[in-house]
């Protein structure tokens, strides 16, 4: 059976002393407020019962590596000798969407150079025939380095996401003798309020305000050219051209290195993003021409038509690597939904344009109520005004005031696509820990009355 | 450790090969050597104070020549002995000596007794055993229980860890007694929280239970202990209920610990400094050193007490904790007549002549010492002082001159240490950057002003040039030279890995010694390790209940006392203080977790970020020592100057203090 170079992390011998990240740091130069291994703790407030756990964790050069499958400029490569997964910072766009992919925090942007940076697997050592720093520096022997077969693979502990993506690296669990000690003075834990901050978030309305700005605008480009395909409105090219142009710019705007956007486009057999960026350059292309000629035949308008739904499905697609708690898999804030809504509304297709609100209300409904269940909601009066707009938006059709249709809708939209920002989720190995951690009785009352 | 150093810079530290007991990595504090050595702020050149506070550069010899005239100022008024000279652990060497030299070639000083760190535990075990030996460090791996007392090597000595889990790994078993629940407890099946300062309690109760069931090693009770008879009639005078409610434990512990303490051979009872910390600590160690004695694990592979081992303090002077410590013997030239554990009220109270001048090196008194605000108040009540520091640290903020200190990699010099038994060459590497002078060099060049010199002075302190020559003769009785120790670690001559194998104890009776006529005649304790409770505690019900809460103020990983945590290598692991404190007192105090917090007591008061912890022990608070006063948590403004039962250590622990939201 093959084997490959592995990270060997056996938790019985951490005692969570930092030394393999300070190491990592000092080997490859790194600022401290840029680490490229980090060490989550389990248990940090030790509730009685529950075991104290430290796990080190930094790339694990998985062998169906996400951040290499879906960087859209092809920056990541393997190294054939050690099969580490390597970012070539001149590719990078800064894109930070390897980020979004990895399940274990290993890409880190880099602020003041735009790019991404990871740990590479100290290859250059490897390939002199050493080891990564990390494990030379472990002072106990808890963190060590070996070829190691896939079957050898193991890492059933708290905070070390099983996405079946063969990262590799094995685990050692704790053993049942160092677990717990039995303890002469074992108090009650209060409920902590402040427990459940929401310490995974990679991902902020306030951060990424440019994308969802862009996603609607997306939505609504493709909705109001779908009605102009279907002769239910006028559209000018120049502003068509002039807002997807804009849209354009915000979406680049989030990228660290500008310059290098077009480099987003390399990747399109694997990367939903690359996709989505061919997907809408095409429509947007495809579909100002149409409007400029007028002339073109009624099929282009119709590839237009499905390009542009088909940019609105991958662009729900590069989304789906986050988690939103207390939803399903169709959420009210998907931008295809709003294209299909926008397109009826735009073309004054009540009926249409009835049934998709109403998936829409329910989506949104049930989410917000089980999202309350679990103790995230958001104020109320955020839920009035996205039901509210709806509904309204919808009753104006009646009276034919297409303006106020529109900007209702697009309100209500908006919301509803801030909410869905707000709520994904990157599930990092300290959120996984701490969902282990209510997970387990003795620390229940922790979460209590929040 | 080994060293790379590339273009004049360090850039990677690790472990030294032919160290048995450092086999692994470095620990963190070793890392971060990488940035302490060029750190930017790091003190460069002599800097004078200005009327303003804020510091000026200056040349070495305008700080040399004002230096000087303070001097002569001062012996001329007031003697010699009104300049203190004040020395702490850092930067560790053979060369310390050379400021001590200087000074009693000048004329004479003032200078402390007693130490921060570990005098009380040293004493103790001197008084029983007859020396501070242990074991070889792995040799705890040979251990078949292993009982951690008011210790967390995990992290204040983590190459020990190694061993506990080639322990744990071979099925010995292992128990922790602390009031904290630790990184080290977490390896152990039974945590014991007993109250902070009751430790002798908790142990006289397990040796009672032993001597009763008859699980004591009679055969080496017999051939090796004194006042075996006594010491077990005195157990006798408290029952182990009694024991279990001053300690506020439950009897099963005591009886488990006794249990595993009487069945299972050998065992190795590591302790820890905290412990002795305490007012009663000397009279609390001798109780735990009597469990090794009586169960027969003195002397043999796998058991013993390791406390700390000064094998390689082979350079002159014997073990005692009085000749340990400079000076050596006093001669009328130095005086000493500061406890360093009073260190601002003993200054303060000097008289014929008072201090009018400091010379502070390798120490950090303002934050390290107990009292604050009394040492930083002696210090202010003082005409001059010179801090020779490589940061600036609350001491030197203090100073009228700072004089830049050297680094560890840039002057070569012989080290031995604590807890294993190597010594080793620590080569200058690196040139010292700025206008950094060693120690030895300043002192020669303050004798040049002062007209000492010739072979006294040359014998006494080292020229550049001549150092080699002069380490070589430190180390000529050993009949070892330099040469031999670049070929790596080598252990001290005359070292034992197991210590006491051959049952020479070197005590008055020549017996481990659990009645200790010495300790009555040096100490005035009692001969047999009787328990009483600290100065300053809750278990008492006396105290003031306006400060309920015991403090303790532990060691990290992260720092070694107050050096490291200005790093940022460091900072980032540990950005600032925190007190640790229990639900049920945070919560009855309506602190949560993250809350800024005020510690205070009559002494003082400092305010930090509140960290609920489900591991402490009721009643207890912990703050990490080591905090710069500008970082916040500068722990000492809370402790008072006492010193421990035996060998003037610092009783710092015996802190009782109350905490409030900020």
């Amino acid at each position: 059976m093959s084997t490959r170079p592995s990270f060997i992390v056996d938790v019985n011998k951490c005692t969570g002393c930092h030394a393999c990240a300070m190491a990592c740091q000092i080997a490859n130069d790194l600022p401290t407020t840029l680490p490229w291994r980090e060490v989550s703790t389990f248990n940090e407030l030790h509730v009685p019962g529950v075991e104290l756990m430290h796990l080190s964790l930094a790339c694990n050069h998985c062998a169906e590596a996400p951040c290499m499958e879906q960087c859209p400029a092809r920056a990541y490569r393997r190294d054939e000798k050690t099969g580490a997964v390597l970012i070539d910072a001149d590719l990078c766009l800064g894109c930070r969407y390897c980020a979004w992919v990895c399940p274990y925090g290993a890409p880190r942007f880099d602020e003041g150079r735009g790019v991404m940076t990871k740990c590479n697997f100290c290859v250059e050592k490897q390939h002199e025939g050493g080891q990564p720093a990390c494990v030379t520096s472990c002072p106990t022997g808890a963190l060590t380095w070996g070829e190691l077969s896939a079957d050898e693979l193991v890492q059933d502990v708290p905070g070390f996401s099983q996405a079946g993506i063969g990262p590799s690296i094995r685990i050692e669990s704790l053993q049942p003798v160092r677990r717990i000690p039995e303890m002469t003075h074992p108090p009650a834990m209060p409920p902590w309020r402040r427990l459940r901050k929401r310490i995974s978030a990679q991902i902020t309305l306030t951060h990424e305000w440019t994308l969802a700005v862009f996603t609607v605008l997306a939505a609504t480009l493709v909705g109001v050219f779908t009605a102009w395909q279907l002769g239910g409105t006028d559209l000018d090219w120049r502003i068509f051209l002039g807002l997807g142009a804009a849209g354009m710019a915000l979406s680049a705007s989030h990228l660290g290195r500008k310059e290098r956007s077009w480099r987003a486009a390399l990747h399109l057999d694997e990367s939903w993003l690359s996709r989505e960026i061919v997907l809408i350059g095409g429509f947007l292309g495809l579909a100002a021409g149409v409007l400029y000629l007028g002339s073109l035949p009624s099929w282009a308008g119709w590839i237009a038509v499905g390009l542009g739904f088909m940019t609105l499905a991958a662009i729900d697609q590069v989304y789906r690597v986050a988690v939103i708690r207390g939803s399903g898999p169709l959420h009210s804030g998907h931008v295809l939904g709003t294209g299909l809504l926008l397109a009826a509304v735009f073309n004054g297709t009540l009926l249409v344009a009835g049934a998709v609100a109403l998936v829409k209300l329910v989506l949104y409904v049930t989410r917000r109520k089980d999202r309350a269940r679990l103790g995230l909601a958001i104020g109320a009066a955020v839920g009035w005004l996205r039901v509210g707009t709806l509904f309204v938006g919808m009753g104006v059709m009646f009276w034919d005031i297409p303006w106020l249709t529109l900007m209702l809708i697009l309100t209500g939209e908006m919301i509803d696509r801030g909410e869905f920002y707000e709520e994904l989720e990157i599930p990092t190995p300290n959120s996984l820990m701490l969902d282990e951690l209510e997970a387990r009785p003795e620390a229940h009352a922790l979460f209590e009355g929040e | 450790m080994c060293v790379t150093v590339e273009d004049g810079r360090l850039t990677a530290i690790e472990p030294v090969a032919g160290n048995e007991a450092t086999p692994e990595g470095p620990c963190l504090k070793g890392l971060a050597y990488v940035e302490r050595q060029h750190s930017p702020d790091r003190i460069l050149h002599p800097l004078r104070r200005r009327k303003d506070d804020s510091y000026e550069r200056i040349s070495w010899d305008s700080a040399l020549d004002e230096i000087v005239f303070r001097l002569k100022k001062t012996r001329g008024e007031h003697g010699p002995q009104a300049i203190l000279h004040y020395a702490a652990s850092g930067t560790k060497g053979l060369l310390n000596g050379c400021s001590l030299a200087f000074w009693r070639l000048f004329g004479g000083c003032t200078t402390t007794y007693g130490d921060l760190c570990w005098p009380a535990g040293l004493e103790a075990t001197r008084l029983t055993l007859g020396d501070n030996k242990h074991n070889a460090p792995w040799d705890l791996a040979n251990a078949r229980l292993i009982i951690f007392w008011g210790k967390n090597a995990a992290e204040t000595n983590i190459h020990q860890m190694r061993f506990v889990d080639q322990a744990l790994d071979a099925g010995a078993r292992l128990i922790v007694i602390d009031p904290r629940r630790t990184q080290t407890s977490e390896r152990s099946e039974l945590l014991i929280q007993p109250r902070p300062g009751t430790d002798g309690f908790l142990a006289l109760a397990a040796a009672r239970l032993l001597i009763e069931k008859g699980n004591v090693d009679q055969d080496f009770i017999d051939g090796h202990v004194h006042g075996f008879d006594e010491f077990a009639a005195m157990t006798t005078e408290r029952t182990v209920e009694e024991a279990a409610r001053i300690c506020d434990v439950p009897i099963a512990a005591i009886e488990k610990l006794a249990g595993l303490l009487g069945s299972i051979k050998p065992a190795t009872i590591c302790a820890g400094f905290g412990m002795q910390r305490y007012t009663n600590s000397g009279q609390t160690m001798r109780a735990l050193i009597a469990l090794a004695a009586i169960t027969g694990n003195i002397g043999v592979q796998g058991g013993g007490w390791v406390y700390a081992n000064l094998q390689t303090q082979v350079f002159g002077g014997d073990r005692d904790p009085i000749a340990f410590y400079p000076p050596k013997k006093p001669d009328g030239i130095v005086r000493v007549s500061v406890s360093t554990a009073r260190l601002g009220r003993d200054m303060l109270a000097q008289t014929d002549p008072p201090l009018k001048f400091a010379w502070v090196e390798r120490g950090n008194p303002l934050a390290q010492n107990p009292e604050t605000h009394q040492v930083r108040k002696a210090f202010r009540a003082l005409d001059f002082r010179v801090v020779v520091e490589q940061f600036m640290t609350d001491t030197a903020r203090e100073a009228d001159i700072i004089l830049p200190a050297k680094s560890m990699f840039e002057q070569t010099d012989v080290i031995g240490a604590y807890w294993h038994h190597y010594l080793q060459l620590r080569p200058r590497i690196l040139d010292m950057p700025g206008e950094v002078r060693a120690e030895t060099e300043v002192f020669r060049a303050l004798a040049a002003r002062l007209d000492i010199g010739g072979p006294e002075l040359d014998n006494a302190i080292p020229g550049s040039g001549y150092l080699d020559t002069w380490l070589n003769q430190q180390l000529q009785p050993l009949d070892l030279t330099i040469d031999d120790l670049k070929a790596g670690p080598v252990p001290a001559p005359g070292s034992e890995s197991v210590a006491f194998a051959d049952r020479v104890f070197p005590t008055p009776s020549g017996r481990v010694e659990l009645v200790s006529a010495e300790a009555s005649e040096r100490w005035g304790i009692d001969p047999v390790p009787r328990a009483a409770l600290p100065g300053e505690t809750a278990a008492g019900g006396d105290h003031d209940p306006a400060t309920p809460l015991q403090m303790m103020t532990p060691n990290t990983k992260n720092r070694i006392h107050s050096q490291f945590g200005n790093l940022d290598l460091i900072k980032q692991f540990d950005p600032g203080p925190e007190v640790t404190i229990h639900p049920d007192d945070a919560r009855a105090r309506g602190i949560e977790h993250g809350d800024q917090a005020v510690v205070f007591n009559r002494r003082g008061e400092f305010e930090l970020k509140a960290r609920i912890d489900g591991g402490i022990r009721r009643g207890c608070v912990s703050v990490t020592n080591g905090w710069w006063g500008e970082q916040g948590g500068l722990v000492n403004l809370l402790s008072e100057g006492r010193e421990t039962d035996v060998a003037h250590g610092a009783a710092f622990h015996d802190n009782l203090v109350e905490v409030k939201r900020a």
